[in-house]
């Protein structure tokens, strides 16, 4: 790896970013690495915090970053020159394509609300994305004081929700992916993109509101998250929000949606998919263009 | 991943399809294709004179005429809003239309029963000569097949999955299409797998992975190493079929799938190539 003569590279090693690269893609797969049992997650794991390996290691160090061998969190990137901004930042505007469907908690399918696809990135690495307009007739998240015949149950898809971004992955252009003929140059990709959406986040307050020691075994007492939802009885049809529960906050217990997004080589359009974790389920296209800056 | 020594080439291009990064994968879902399976099959059946002699069993088997009742029972009926119904032209703009045949192209939807896509380029197609690579040119770089962006010009292809959902309307091009005349002239191969519900995969020329090595040129590798040289633009073109117990046809999993938005009278998004390795902005009007 090329060293720039009176630079520090704490963070630019190899080694340590192929570390954070490993955990990264962990915390991506959804599945958590348990050496001698269960281990509690963490606010970052739990909570979403957007930049995914940010703070891991207890801080960053300022350096220089080369681009072919940058972290991929952006909160890493963040504290490398060279590395960061990274063209995804900005707001992105676009549609699903087909009929667009995503898997709810109890393996069933549910379409998209519909509307136009909202993404933004800040400079600061943290990042939102929303569905279609939030509507007077939209459900709300459901809980004490909302009406259960006009709220939506934990984990469906709530239009215009802004969901923040989750364990965002940036890995820059270059060659990779599946050639068709052994013996052929890997094929040049654009800037990758992969990010969770944790669908429980409307209804957040639910759980996190409390310690973890206030819920009784996990099921946590609902409590109001909208505001809007004028017409509420208090207390009528809400239902308990089951929570998981780390050694700092709980959140409620629903399924997270997992993105990709490639960029293309001009840096104006995003395209990508949800692919569901049931691998029956076909994946869900995704195309965003550029609308504005940061 | 696909490995270079996976020994049934007919596997392996199914394999590399489906990992691609576009949205092949929704088109890999019959039970004959098996994405991540043990493809060792062959080698061990290599010995198995009641195996390798046996004849693939028809009722069982695919035939073409059952892929092509499969590719056309899975394309849903288009579902298409009115407004979108018609005639459109477009025009590609940046720097990526220049990996497309032609920066025009010809939408027609709905238009007395046609849902169609075409880039206003020459047509005049090679001729299909079986023992030839079709669409497919070597050159010092290597073989390319088509223009940069996977897109035949002057080829209409037929589009599926045609919907309209609010004001996007979206479909599927299989990019394979316009080999499929090629496809249907080659001679398929029964070869002994295991792991088929026949007992056989099917292919055109010789057995085993494609393999290419510069200026040595291409080859067909078997798991135990055994390579036969095979012409690099046959080759290629070969990948762009699917075969059967007597025939092949165009390979249904290479999809592109397009989405375009209707604003102000105008359809409006991006076309990307396939892989989605970039992409061009697209505007498509009334002629």
């Amino acid at each position: 790896m090329p060293a720039l003569p009176g630079v520090r590279l704490s963070k630019g090693h190899p080694i340590g970013w192929a570390a954070t690269c490993c955990a990264v893609l962990v915390a991506c797969a959804g599945d958590r690495i348990v050496v001698g049992g269960e281990r509690p997650p963490a606010v970052t794991e739990l909570g979403g915090d957007a930049d995914a390996g940010a703070g891991r290691d207890g801080g960053t160090s300022s350096g220089v970053g080369v681009r072919e061998v940058c972290p991929v969190s952006p909160g890493e990137r963040l504290e490398l020159l060279g590395c960061w901004p990274t063209r995804q930042v900005g707001r992105w505007q676009g549609f699903w394509l087909g009929l667009p469907r995503y898997e709810t908690a109890d393996g069933a399918g549910r379409e998209f609300p519909p509307g136009d696809v909202v993404m933004r990135l800040g400079a600061d690495g943290a990042g939102t994305f929303s569905i279609g307009e939030r509507t007077p007739a939209a459900p709300s998240a459901c809980g004490p004081g909302v009406d259960a015949g006009v709220c939506a149950p934990v984990g469906e898809v709530l239009g215009g929700y802004v969901y923040r971004l989750q364990q965002i992955r940036l890995e820059d252009a270059g060659e990779r992916g599946t050639p068709r003929v052994a013996g052929e140059v890997l094929p040049r990709a654009g800037e990758l993109m992969e990010f969770e959406l944790r669908l429980g986040e409307p209804w957040d307050a639910s759980c996190n509101n409390g310690l973890p020691a206030s819920c009784q075994g996990g099921v946590c007492p609902a409590a109001r998250t909208d505001e809007t939802a004028g017409a509420a009885r208090e207390g009528l049809g809400a239902p308990a929000v089951s929570c998981r529960c780390g050694v700092d906050q709980c959140v409620p217990d629903a399924p997270t949606l997992a993105l990709a997004l490639t960029m293309s080589e001009d840096g104006q359009a995003l395209r990508g998919a949800y692919r569901p974790r049931d691998v029956r389920l076909p994946a869900v296209g995704l195309e965003l263009v550029r609308v504005g800056g940061p | 991943m696909r490995s270079a020594h996976r020994p049934v080439w007919a596997q392996a291009w199914v394999t590399a399809s489906c990992l691609s990064i576009g949205l092949a994968s929704q088109a890999c879902r019959g039970d004959r294709w098996i994405i991540a399976g043990d493809w060792l099959s062959e080698s061990r059946d290599a010995g198995l004179p009641s195996d390798s002699d046996a004849a693939p069993t028809a009722e069982v088997c695919p035939t073409v005429a059952s892929l092509d009742a499969e590719r056309q029972g899975g394309n849903p009926a288009p579902d298409v809003d009115a407004r979108f119904a018609g005639v459109w032209r477009g025009n590609l703009g940046g720097d990526a239309a220049a990996g497309f045949p032609s920066a025009q192209i010809e939408l027609r939807i709905a238009d007395g029963g046609i849902h169609s896509l075409r880039f206003d380029a020459p047509a005049a197609a090679p001729a299909l000569e079986p023992s030839r690579g079709y669409l497919c040119t070597q050159s010092a770089d290597g073989v390319r097949c088509a223009t940069p962006s996977g897109y035949v010009g002057g080829y209409s292809y037929a589009l599926e999955a045609v919907m309209s959902r609010g004001d996007v309307l979206s479909f599927q091009i299989v990019n394979s299409d316009p080999w499929d005349g090629w496809c249907r002239l080659q001679a398929a191969q029964a070869w002994p797998d295991r792991t088929q519900p026949c007992g056989y995969v099917f292919g055109a020329g010789p057995p085993g992975s494609d393999n290419i090595a510069g200026a040595a040129g291409c080859a067909r590798v078997t798991a135990d190493g055994a390579a036969t040289a095979i012409d690099c633009e046959v080759m290629y073109a070969l990948q762009r079929c699917r075969c059967a117990t007597d025939g092949c046809v165009a390979q249904p999993a290479d999809v592109i799938e397009v989405g375009l938005r209707l604003t102000d009278g105008l359809l409006i998004g991006s076309l990307w190539y396939e892989g989605d390795l970039d992409a061009a902005g697209v505007t498509f009007a009334r002629p």
